[in-house]
C-alpha cells in the first residue's frame, strides 16, 4: 500500500487545489482533539514567476523556499495531529511546473505544490462504518439483554425459581398437616410472595421497556444533532469544492461525524465527487440532504410499538446500529419475554385456579362468590365458551382466552357438561349436591352467562338444567349477573347458613329417606277396582303458600308388570280434613285425611293394598281407616353419604340410553334393626340387607355394579358403609323397611364437578385472580382469610388431597401444547435469553474484532506515523535550508553583477 | 508491508490489555464466587441443569422430610399395635385362668373387671394421637374420637372415615401414610368384640364360654400382629426409598455442583497463565510505545 519516500499511492480522494493549509494557534481541549478549521488564504506567489530581470535562480531558489516552508507546515499539521482520532494524515504534492522554452532545452521554474492531498482508502472506510453500525446495533443489544438477564437473578434463592421452590415446599409442609391453620397461613404467604415476585418481573421489564423507549429518543436526538452537523459541514465542503479547494480537514470531520452516526443507524452514503458533497439514507429514508438534515422522532404507537418518524410522516425502519437493537428490543424481545412469563402465569392461573376452586375443606364456608373475570356488555347472552368473550388487549372486560369454558370434546362436537355446586348447612353439616346440566340437546341448547343463572335460579336455562330436577332451581342458592363496569359479573350467594362450594365432597344425605312428616290416613267409602298389591300413589304436587292448601297427584301402579296410571290431581282445602276423592278406576271414592304438620312438594304418600294386614279387597266395600301411607323409600332410619368418588369412571360423561353416572341409589332387599345381630329367633330384630348400585369401570366400558352390605352388629349406626371407590354410607340408627321397586334412594356422585371449566372462565373460587404477570394477585378471600384455603377434596379435617393435587400440577405439563412443565417452562424462557446474550456477545466479540481490525487498516493508510513525519521534515528542513542556499547563490551573483557595474 | 502507527499501535495494545483483562475478571468472580455460573448467559446449558437439578434436589429433600414425618406417623402406629398385642397377650393368660375350673363367680369377676381395663386401654390406643391427630381415625383427625364403648358398654364403635392419608414421597408416587381404624380393629375381625365378650363371659362365670373364647381372642391377636407385621413392612418400603432418595440426593448435589461450582485448580492455573501474558503484553507495550526516532535526534 504505501511506498517509500514521497510517492503517494492510495485511492484519491479530493486534491488538486492552490490552497495552503496553515495552522490556527488556538488549540481546542475541550473535547477529542480534532484539526481545527483551516483558514484559506489566497496565494499569489504563483503567478509571480514571469520573466524578469531577475536571475532565474533566484527565483527557482524563492519557489522552493515558499513551498518547501508550506510543506513544513503540512507535516508539522501531521505531527499536531498525531493522535486526534479520524484525522487523516496529508501530503504536500510537489511538481515541477512547467519549464520555459529556451535554446538550447528549457529552463526550470522551481518547484510547486501541486496538490494538498489527504490520504484516505474510501473502501476501508466503508467497511468500518458498516463495522461500526453492526457494533453499535451488538453491544447496545448485549448490554439490555444483560439487564433482562439482571431481572431474572438467577440462579439464586430470590429469584422465581428459588420462590417457586420455597412455595411448593410449603404445601409440602401443609400436605403432611392439613389441620394446621398456621401452615395455612404460611401457604397463602408464600404464595403472596410468588404472585409478587412474577408481578415485580413484570414491572421491571416493562420499566426496562420504558428505558429503552427514552433511549430510542436520546439516541434521535443524537442522529438529528450529529446528522444537522453533517448537513453543515456538506455546506460548507460543497462551497469550498465548487470554488476549487480541497476541504482536507472539514471532509475529515465530516468522516468522523457519519462514523459516529452509523453507529446509531446503518447508514447509505452517497458521494458527489463534483461538489464533494455527501448524501446519507438511512432505512429507506434521507436523514443528510445537500444542506439540511432531516429530523427524526419517535412517536408510540397504540399497540405499544416505537415509530421512528421524519417530519413529513415518513416511516424510518432501523436496520443496523444501536437504535436497530433498541427498536428490536422494544418490537420483539422484551414483549417476547413478558409474552412468555404471562403464558406461565395464566396458565399456572387457571389450573391452580380450577383445582382450588373444586377443592374444599372443613373451615371452608362461601357464603357468596363474586366473578373475577368481567363478561362484556354485549356477552351476557353469547355461550360461555364463545371466542367473542375473550379479553382485548389483556385490560378490562372479558376472559382471557387461555380461560375460556369448553364444551365440546376433541373433535370438536358440543358435549354434555356438569357443574356441581353443593349447597351445605352450616349448622347440621349436612349438604345437598346439585349438577347444573348442560346437554346439547335440550333446550336452546345455549349456555350463556344468562342460562346458567337462569338455571340456577329456576332449575332451566338453555341448555341447562338442574340435577336432581327442582323448580326452583338450586334451593338456597341465588345468582346474579352484576352490572359492572364496562360489562356483567357473575355472582352467587346462598341463604342464610348455607355455604357453597363445587367440590366432589359427598356429605349429602339423600332427600326423603327419612319420614318426619304427618300421617296421612286414607280410608274407603266405596269399591276400589284394584288388584291386590296394587298401589295408590299422592304426590303433593304444590303447596299452596301458607300450607293451607295442598294439591295432590294420584296414581295407581299395577302390580303385575309396574305401570303407573295418572288419576289426575285433586286440590285438598286445609287440613286437617276429609276430602272425598272421585274417580279412582272410574268408580270408587277414598276419603284423605290429612294429619295435622308441615307437607312438602315432592313427598309421597302410596297406599299398598296388602299392606297392615287389610286386603282392600276388589269391587268391595270396606269402611274405616284401614292403613297409614308410607313414605315412599320407606326407611325409618336415614343415612348419609361421605367420602368422595376416586374411581376411574368419568362420572360425568353419560352414555345415551343410560341412568346419569353421577346418579347412584341405595334399596333396602330386606327390612331390619340397623346393628341389630343375625339371629335364628324369627321374633327378635333383625339386621337390614341393603344394596347400593353404582357405576363403574371406564368411560368406554362402563358397567353399573351392586354392593350388598349387611347392616349387622358388625356396622353398627355410625359406622362408615363402604359402597365403592370411596364412597361410604353412614346409617343413622333405627329400622329400615322394604323399598319399593323403582324408587330408591338416589344421591349424585361426581368426580369432574365442573367439567367445562365454567369456574375458571367466570373466575369463581379460584386461588388467583388476573391471568398476567402483571396483574396475578392471590385472590381477597384467601389473602384476608387463609383458612379458606381448600386443601381437601372432601370436609374431613385431615383431608390432604387438594393440596397434594396442587403440588402435583407442578409436574403436569400443561404448558407449551403439553410438552413442558412449569420449571421447564420458566428456564426455557431463560435460557432463550442466555442463548441471546451468547448470541450477541460472541457476534460483538467477531465484530469488536473486525472493527479492530479495520480501523488498523485505517491507521495504517491514514494514520501518522512520527518517525515518519519526523523523517520528511529533516527532509523538508534540508531542501528549505539548500533552497535559501541557492537564493544566497543568486544574491551573490547578483551582487558580482552589480560589483561590475560599479 | 503494513505502516504502523502510533495511534494503531496504541490502540491495539489497549484491545488486547482489555481482553487479557476481562479473562482476569472472570477467573476473579469465579475464584471469589466460587462459582462458575452467576448467570445463565455464563452457560446456558450448564444454568438449566442447574435449575432442574436444584428443582429436583429441592424435591428431593421434601419427599425425604416428608418420609421422616410418615415414618414416625407410622411409627406411632406400629408402636400401638405392639400395645395392643401385649394387652392380648395379658387378656388370653386371664382367660386361661377364667377356664379353669377351680375358679369362683368373685374371682371370675375380678378377672373381668381386669378384662374391662385391657378393653379400655385397647380403646385408648386405638383412640392415639400423633401430632394432634387421631392416627386411626381416617382423615377425621382431630374432631372426635374414632373409637368409643357403646353406651351399654357391649360395642366400640368406630366413627371415623375410610379416607387415607396420602404424602408425597416421588415426583409421581404417594404413599397411604394411615390405616383407617375400622379397617385396622373391626373389618374382618372385630378386635374390640373378643374383648367384649370374654369380658361378658367372665362376669357371667360362664367358664365354657371362657375357655372358648381363648381362640377368640388368639385370633383377634393374630389379625393384630399381622396388621402390625404389615405395617412393619411398609415402613421398611418407606426406609427403602428414603434410603435411594438420600443417595439420588447426594447424586444430584454432585450434578448441581458441576454445574455451577469451579474448579479451583482449573481456575486458578487459568488465572495465573492470564496474568503471565497480561504482564508479558504490558511489558512489550511499555517498550513499543516509547522510542520515536525524535529520541534520536540530538
Amino acid at each position: 500500500m504505501w511506498v517509500s519516500g514521497f510517492g503517494i499511492q492510495g485511492t484519491r480522494d479530493t486534491y488538486v487545489s492552490s490552497q495552503i493549509t496553515v495552522m490556527h494557534h488556538q488549540t481546542d481541549l475541550g473535547r477529542s482533539l480534532q484539526a481545527p478549521k483551516p483558514e484559506t488564504r489566497n496565494p499569489q506567489w504563483h503567478s509571480q514567476c514571469v520573466t524578469s530581470p531577475v536571475p532565474e535562480s533566484l527565483l527557482i531558489g524563492l519557489t522552493a523556499l515558499q513551498t518547501h516552508k508550506r510543506a513544513m507546515e503540512v507535516t508539522s499539521h501531521n505531527l499536531a495531529n498525531a493522535t486526534t482520532p479520524g484525522f487523516s494524515r496529508q501530503r504536500a504534492e510537489l511538481t515541477a511546473p512547467v519549464p520555459e522554452d529556451s535554446n538550447p532545452g528549457q529552463i526550470g521554474r522551481g518547484v510547486d505544490v501541486d496538490a494538498i492531498r489527504r490520504i484516505v482508502d474510501t473502501l476501508t472506510d466503508e467497511r468500518l462504518r458498516a463495522s461500526s453500525s453492526e457494533t453499535g446495533r451488538l453491544k447496545t443489544l448485549r448490554d439490555n439483554l444483560k439487564t433482562i438477564e439482571l431481572v431474572f437473578n438467577e440462579p439464586g434463592e430470590n429469584g422465581l425459581s428459588g420462590v417457586t421452590n420455597s412455595l411448593f415446599n410449603v404445601l409440602g409442609d401443609l400436605s403432611n398437616n392439613p389441620e394446621s391453620s398456621a401452615l395455612r397461613s404460611a401457604a397463602v404467604q408464600e404464595l403472596q410472595t410468588w404472585t409478587s415476585t412474577l408481578n415485580d418481573l413484570s414491572t421491571r421489564l416493562d420499566r426496562l421497556k420504558q428505558d429503552v423507549r427514552s433511549s430510542i429518543e436520546d439516541q434521535l436526538r443524537g442522529v438529528n444533532q450529529v446528522a444537522e452537523q453533517i448537513a453543515n459541514l456538506n455546506q460548507q465542503i460543497r462551497r469550498q469544492t465548487l470554488s476549487g479547494n480541497s476541504p482536507n480537514d472539514l471532509l475529515d470531520a465530516r468522516d468522523k461525524l457519519i462514523n459516529e452516526l452509523s453507529g446509531y443507524l446503518e447508514l447509505r452514503v452517497r458521494r458527489n465527487a463534483g461538489d464533494g458533497s455527501a448524501l446519507i439514507d438511512a432505512g429507506g429514508i434521507q436523514l443528510v440532504g445537500l444542506d439540511s438534515s432531516n429530523p427524526l422522532r419517535a412517536e408510540i404507537r397504540d399497540g405499544g410499538g416505537v415509530q421512528i418518524m421524519t417530519p413529513n410522516g415518513g416511516i424510518l425502519k432501523p436496520k443496523g446500529g444501536s437504535i436497530a437493537a433498541l427498536d428490536e428490543l422494544d418490537r420483539n424481545i422484551i414483549p417476547g419475554v413478558v409474552g412468555s412469563l404471562d403464558g406461565l402465569a395464566a396458565t399456572v392461573a387457571k389450573r391452580l385456579n380450577a383445582l382450588h376452586a373444586t377443592g374444599t375443606s372443613q373451615a371452608m364456608n362461601a357464603t357468596s362468590f363474586q366473578a373475577a373475570f368481567t363478561v362484556p356488555t354485549n356477552g351476557l347472552q353469547l355461550n360461555l365458551d364463545d371466542t367473542q368473550l375473550a379479553q382485548i388487549d389483556g385490560e378490562g372486560a372479558g376472559i382471557p382466552p387461555l380461560f375460556a369454558a369448553s364444551f365440546t370434546d376433541a373433535a370438536g362436537n358440543t358435549v354434555a357438561r356438569n357443574l356441581t355446586i353443593n349447597v351445605r348447612d352450616t349448622v347440621t353439616g349436612e349438604a345437598r349436591k346439585y349438577t347444573v346440566h348442560y346437554d346439547p340437546l335440550s333446550g336452546t341448547g345455549s349456555r350463556s352467562m344468562q342460562d346458567l343463572v337462569s338455571a340456577i335460579n329456576t332449575g332451566t336455562g338453555g341448555g341447562f338444567a338442574v340435577e336432581p330436577t327442582n323448580a326452583i332451581g338450586i334451593p338456597g342458592v341465588r345468582a346474579k349477573a352484576v352490572a359492572v363496569e364496562g360489562g356483567w359479573q357473575f355472582q352467587l350467594s346462598a341463604g342464610t347458613n348455607q355455604a357453597i362450594d363445587f367440590s366432589p365432597a359427598l356429605d349429602q344425605r339423600p332427600t326423603n329417606t327419612q319420614w318426619s312428616g304427618p300421617q296421612v290416613t286414607v280410608s274407603t267409602v266405596a269399591a276400589i277396582p284394584l288388584a291386590v298389591g296394587d298401589r295408590i300413589q299422592f304426590d303433593v304436587e304444590r303447596i299452596v303458600p301458607g300450607g293451607a292448601a295442598l294439591q295432590l297427584r294420584l296414581s295407581t301402579r299395577n302390580a303385575a308388570d309396574g305401570s303407573t296410571v295418572s288419576l289426575g290431581t285433586v286440590a285438598l282445602a286445609g287440613a286437617p280434613a276429609i276430602v272425598p276423592v272421585p274417580g279412582i278406576g272410574g268408580s270408587g271414592q277414598l276419603n284423605v285425611d290429612l294429619g295435622a304438620g308441615t307437607y312438602r312438594e315432592g313427598d309421597r304418600f302410596v297406599v299398598d293394598l296388602n299392606v297392615g294386614g287389610v286386603v282392600l279387597q276388589k269391587d268391595s266395600a270396606v269402611s274405616g281407616p284401614y292403613v297409614q301411607p308410607n313414605e315412599h323409600v320407606a326407611t325409618d332410619a336415614g343415612f348419609a353419604v361421605r367420602g368422595r368418588y376416586s374411581g376411574s369412571l368419568s362420572l360425568g360423561d353419560n352414555q345415551t340410553g343410560t341412568p346419569p353416572f353421577t346418579t347412584w341409589s341405595m334399596r333396602v332387599v330386606t327390612a331390619g334393626t340397623i346393628g341389630a345381630k343375625t339371629s335364628s329367633d324369627p321374633l327378635a330384630a333383625q339386621p337390614p340387607v341393603v344394596e347400593f348400585s353404582y357405576w363403574g369401570g371406564t368411560s368406554a366400558s362402563p358397567t353399573q355394579q351392586t354392593v350388598r352390605k349387611i347392616l349387622d352388629e358388625t356396622l353398627p349406626a355410625g359406622t362408615p358403609v363402604q359402597i365403592a371407590d370411596g364412597v361410604y354410607a353412614v346409617f343413622d340408627a333405627g329400622d329400615l323397611t322394604l323399598t319399593d321397586p323403582g324408587e330408591d334412594a338416589t344421591f349424585t356422585v361426581d368426580a369432574e364437578p365442573d367439567q367445562a371449566g365454567i369456574l375458571s372462565a367466570l373466575g369463581i373460587g379460584g386461588m388467583f385472580t388476573g391471568s398476567t404477570a402483571a396483574t396475578l394477585r392471590v385472590a381477597q378471600r384467601l389473602a384476608s382469610d387463609p383458612t379458606q384455603l381448600n386443601t381437601g377434596l372432601t370436609r374431613a379435617e385431615g383431608d390432604n388431597s387438594n393440596v397434594l393435587r396442587l403440588i402435583g400440577a407442578r409436574n403436569e405439563k400443561l404448558y407449551n401444547n403439553g410438552a413442558f412443565t412449569l420449571d421447564d417452562t420458566y428456564s426455557s424462557i431463560l435460557s432463550d435469553v442466555g442463548v441471546r446474550i451468547n448470541q450477541a456477545e460472541r457476534l460483538n466479540d467477531n465484530q469488536s474484532t473486525i472493527k479492530a481490525a479495520l480501523e488498523n487498516q485505517r491507521q495504517q493508510v491514514s494514520g501518522v506515523n512520527i518517525d515518519e513525519e519526523v523523517g520528511m521534515m529533516i527532509l523538508q528542513q534540508q531542501a528549505y535550508t539548500a533552497a535559501a542556499r541557492v537564493i544566497t547563490f543568486a544574491r551573490e551573483n547578483i551582487q558580482t553583477l552589480l560589483d561590475l557595474a560599479r | 508491508m503494513d505502516r504502523i502507527t502510533l495511534v494503531g499501535l496504541n490502540t491495539a495494545v489497549i484491545n488486547n490489555t482489555q481482553k487479557t483483562l476481562a479473562r482476569l475478571a472472570t477467573y476473579q468472580e469465579q475464584l471469589s464466587t466460587g462459582k462458575k455460573l452467576n448467570r445463565i448467559s455464563d452457560d446456558v446449558v450448564a444454568a438449566r441443569q442447574s435449575l432442574r437439578y436444584r428443582t429436583d434436589e429441592n424435591a428431593t429433600g421434601k419427599y425425604l422430610d416428608n418420609i421422616d414425618k410418615s415414618l414416625a406417623y407410622m411409627g406411632a402406629t406400629d408402636t400401638a399395635l405392639t400395645e395392643i398385642t401385649g394387652l392380648f397377650d395379658q387378656a388370653k393368660s386371664i382367660a386361661v385362668q377364667g377356664a379353669n375350673g377351680s375358679q369362683d363367680a368373685n374371682s371370675r369377676y375380678a378377672l373381668s373387671q381386669a378384662v374391662d381395663s385391657y378393653l379400655t386401654r385397647m380403646v385408648d390406643v386405638a383412640n392415639t394421637v400423633h401430632d394432634g391427630r387421631f392416627i386411626f381415625g381416617g382423615t377425621a383427625t382431630t374432631a372426635d374420637k374414632p373409637f368409643a364403648v357403646s353406651a351399654d358398654g357391649s360395642r366400640v364403635d368406630y366413627a371415623g372415615n375410610l379416607d387415607t392419608f396420602q404424602v408425597q414421597v416421588g415426583a409421581n408416587s404417594t404413599v397411604a401414610v394411615n390405616q383407617d381404624g375400622y379397617g385396622l380393629f373391626k373389618q374382618d375381625v372385630d378386635v374390640f368384640d373378643a374383648m367384649v365378650q370374654l369380658r361378658d363371659a367372665l362376669r357371667d362365670n360362664d367358664s365354657g364360654k371362657v375357655a372358648q373364647l381363648i381362640d377368640t381372642v388368639d385370633a383377634a391377636q393374630r389379625h393384630a400382629n399381622n396388621l402390625q407385621g404389615s405395617m412393619g413392612g411398609r415402613i421398611q418400603r418407606l426406609e427403602l426409598s428414603r434410603a435411594q432418595l438420600e443417595t439420588g440426593r447426594v447424586y444430584q448435589k454432585e450434578l448441581i455442583s458441576q454445574a455451577e461450582d469451579v474448579d479451583f485448580t482449573e481456575a486458578i492455573a487459568g488465572m495465573q497463565l492470564t496474568q503471565v501474558a497480561l504482564e508479558a503484553g504490558l511489558q512489550s507495550a511499555a517498550r513499543t510505545l516509547t522510542p520515536s526516532l525524535l529520541d534520536f535526534l540530538r
